[in-house]
């Protein structure tokens, strides 16, 4: 009875991890089509949000259905919870890198105003807070990830700065006011994306202590 | 531990004991027989002797006192031998009865008359026995009468041990005593090699290979030690060749630069090689006996190495990984089984193809560049020749104008061509080298002397800086059209009465030429690429100069070939620096 709790709650765990690992690519891709204008990737990511959102019903079917039958508590029932509720931020995150392909793909024929720094820099950041988060959820690190809702300090900094700089260019000249606005989006989503990683954190503090605590004050 | 030693001992000592005991009881019966036939003899010839002497007595005696002297000559005879005498007459009546006051217990025994000489034995109680014989006596009266001669029989067990003595038995038992130390001793002996063989078994199991036993012992023990230690070398010998072929292949794992992954039949990492951590990028994280899916949050890989499980066969794909950096990488996985067969493991093979597919892509945009930039002259001739044919050749002047545009057209794509052929065979190495030596300043002034035209249209200055006693090994015609390429491109993008610099320092091994301009600049964003093919900062601008976008390109592929580095510093409308640094002679490993 007990293994084979432990044998659907280690498979829903796998599929939680691979369902970062998509958006993870999907938030890399995304970035990559906006930097690149590579209208083929944009294509690629919004394509596939349909399967990370499949994913995504998947695991919250598992985590209803061993509740249903299993009764968890404690702990167990914890974890389950985490795994529903991260898996929901993931796919709100899956969503934002959408939006970035998008963006992308509406400006892929114009010329850069000047060439991105802030933009592929907020991406690195929230890219690398992702990637932490999911090693902070597999070791069960509080500490780490505390630490790394930390970083969502940094990408607000950067937020402010794209807002600030678009906000000038578009100004400056109405030739850029589409341009802008896509690069206000892309930070925007950015900087959602940040929060929901933030989120993610709260979660495993939440699974490893029970209690619900808020990192982003 | 010691059990075959102890058993040989008890064992040894077990028979010793036995037949020690048997031989005794042996030696005390036989010894208790021959000692009671004696006695029987014995007491048969003495009843034969008394019965005469009480026939001689009798007979020579009157009846009355020949009683007395009958009795007093038993009576000595019991002293002496310590039996019984009953004299009884004919019709059963007793007529003396003697017995020795030492052994009182024989008057006990009833006197039973029985036939001349036969003796019969008689056991009392407590093991006691006594003899008795009877022998028919003549009295003087001439009737017959019967002596019975009554003897005690030694005791049976007094007999044995009279045959031994307690001596004897103390005797028996130091010697079995003795013998148990010898034999235990003689055991131990035995034994002795076979522990030892027992102690180097135990090390081989414990991995101690190599280890010998003193060749101890005789016979079959001698060959059990040899085989011991034959099994023993022969072991060490083969686990050193495992080890030597397993270190062996654990250094060409490590060192490959192939990734080399093995997972168990349930995913799980077994071994990753450091060519594989680097791959995928895997340095921080301790992935050994961690599911694919935790250890490389590749949702491809994961997809590829799950349809490999399923269907056990191998599989092969192109993977993008974006974070933390892109790669392409070439990923084979192989199903492994073992002899059921049932999946063992699986074999994850990747390589970094990111620099091949950048190369591809780098070629493949250079066809297209100059397909692309060949055919803008190729176009533009065919235009003017047209509308030639078209009837302009009718009019003079318009058809000399339109033969100068096809002419000059031509002649850069001739440039072009050349341009092409030239970087093909300088990034083939095809280019022989003329190393000589090079005066510097000369080179200077020649190369002064070929832009002075175009200077000079444009009101420039032009300086050239140099120590005359500077001198270079190199190759004379590439090092100037390096420097032409480099003044050229300055003259072009300096505005006019601009200034331009050439300077050669002498910087102890090297030399480095140094082309200053106060012209455009090249924009930030730029800089990096301008070394690039048909790589152009103003597209419309310097394909009207009549460059061919390749200038750059092929200056920084001679700088290489002649073995030195070239570099740019530049700001935009500041001006351009470049800086070319050659070595003074020639390498000869190049």
């Amino acid at each position: 009875m007990r293994a084979r709790f432990d044998e659907q709650l280690d498979e829903l765990h796998q599929k939680l991890i691979q369902m970062a690992s998509r958006v993870g690519a999907a938030i890399d891709k995304s970035l990559k089509a906006l930097v690149e204008q590579d209208g083929a990737i944009a294509e690629a990511v919004i394509r596939e949000d349909p399967e990370i959102n499949a994913l995504e019903i998947e695991i919250e079917q598992g985590c209803l259905t061993l509740i249903a039958l299993q009764n968890p508590v404690g702990a167990d029932l914890r974890r389950i919870a985490t795994i529903l509720k991260v898996s929901n931020d993931l796919e709100r995150i899956g969503d934002h890198a959408v939006s970035i392909a998008k963006s992308a793909g509406r400006i892929l024929s114009e010329a850069y105003v000047k060439p991105l720094v802030d933009t592929p820099k907020m991406g690195a950041v929230v890219r690398r807070m992702l990637s932490e988060a999911v090693d902070a959820y597999i070791a069960g690190d509080t500490d780490r990830a505390q630490a790394i809702a930390q970083e969502d300090d940094e990408v607000d900094a950067l937020y402010k700065a794209i807002v600030t700089d678009a906000v000038k260019i578009m100004t400056s000249d109405e030739r850029w006011v589409n341009q802008g606005t896509q690069f206000l989006f892309v930070a925007r989503s950015l900087e959602r994306i940040g929060d929901y990683v933030t989120n993610i954190c709260e979660w495993i503090y939440y699974m490893k202590t029970g209690e619900i605590r808020e990192f982003n004050d | 531990m010691k059990s075959l030693r102890l058993r040989l001992t008890v064992g040894v000592l077990g028979i010793v004991a036995v037949s020690f005991v048997a031989f005794f009881l042996y030696e005390a019966v036989l010894t208790a027989r021959t000692v009671e036939q004696e006695a029987r003899r014995h007491l048969f010839r003495e009843s034969a002797l008394i019965a005469d002497a009480l026939t001689a007595l009798y007979a020579g005696a009157a009846s009355a006192s020949g009683a007395d002297a009958v009795r007093a000559m038993l009576v000595r005879f019991a002293r002496s031998t310590g039996e019984r005498y009953v004299v009884l007459s004919g019709d059963g009546r007793i007529l003396a009865d003697v017995v020795s006051s030492a052994d009182p217990e024989l008057r006990r025994v009833d006197p039973a008359p029985a036939p001349d000489g036969v003796i019969t034995v008689t056991a009392a109680e407590e093991g006691s026995r006594y003899a008795q014989v009877s022998r028919s006596v003549r009295f003087a009266d001439g009737s017959a009468g019967t002596v019975v001669v009554i003897a005690a029989l030694s005791r049976r067990t007094d007999l044995i041990t009279g045959a031994w003595g307690l001596g004897g038995l103390f005797g028996g038992l130091a010697v079995l005593g003795l013998l148990s130390l010898l034999i235990f001793h003689v055991a131990k002996e035995l034994t002795r090699p076979l522990v030892r063989v027992a102690e180097v078994a135990r090390q081989i199991s414990r991995q101690h290979y190599g280890v010998t036993v003193d060749v101890q012992g005789y016979g079959e023990l001698a060959e059990l030690t040899e085989a011991i230690n034959a099994m023993s070398a022969s072991l060490a010998q083969q686990v050193k060749r495992i080890r030597d072929n397993e270190k062996r292949l654990s250094d060409i794992l490590t060192n490959m630069t192939s990734g080399v992954v093995l997972l168990d039949p349930r995913g799980r990492v077994l071994f990753a090689n450091r060519a594989a951590l680097a791959l995928f990028s895997l340095g921080g994280r301790a992935i050994t006996g961690r599911h694919h899916v935790e250890a490389f949050r590749l949702f491809e890989l994961s997809q590829l190495v799950e349809l490999v499980r399923e269907s056990k066969a191998a599989a092969r794909r192109e993977l993008i990984v974006y974070f933390p950096e892109e790669r392409v990488l070439d990923v084979h996985l192989v199903p492994l089984f073992d002899d059921a067969p049932r999946l063992d493991a699986i074999l994850l093979v990747a390589h970094d193809i990111t620099d091949i597919r950048r190369l591809e892509r780098i070629r493949s945009e250079f066809v297209a560049n100059a397909s692309h930039e060949l055919k803008t002259p190729v176009t533009s001739i065919q235009g003017f020749a047209e509308t030639l044919l078209d009837g302009a050749l009718d009019e003079a002047e318009e058809a000399r104008r339109f033969v100068e545009i096809i002419y000059h057209e031509s002649e850069r794509l001739k440039r072009l061509i050349q341009d092409i052929l030239d970087l093909s065979r300088i990034e083939g190495r095809r280019l022989p080298l003329d190393y000589r030596d090079v005066h510097i300043q000369s080179l200077f002034e020649d190369i002064l002397l070929q832009v002075e035209k175009e200077r000079s249209r444009k009101s420039m200055v032009l300086t050239a800086e140099v120590d005359p006693r500077l001198h270079i090994e190199s190759d004379y015609d590439r090092l100037k059209q390096i420097l032409l390429n480099l003044v050229v491109n300055a003259v072009q993008y300096t505005p006019e009465g601009g200034r331009i610099a050439l300077r050669a320092e002498d910087e102890g091994e090297d030399v480095v030429f140094v082309v200053q301009d106060n012209g455009i600049g090249i924009p930030k964003r730029d800089l990096d690429r301008i070394f690039e093919r048909f790589y152009r900062v103003d597209k419309a601008r310097s394909r009207n100069s009549g460059g061919t976008g390749l200038g750059l390109s092929i200056v920084r592929h001679l700088v290489e070939l002649l073995g030195g580095e070239i570099r740019v510093e530049s700001t935009e409308g500041v001006g351009s620096t470049f800086y070319v640094r050659l070595p003074k002679a020639r390498d000869e490993a190049l």
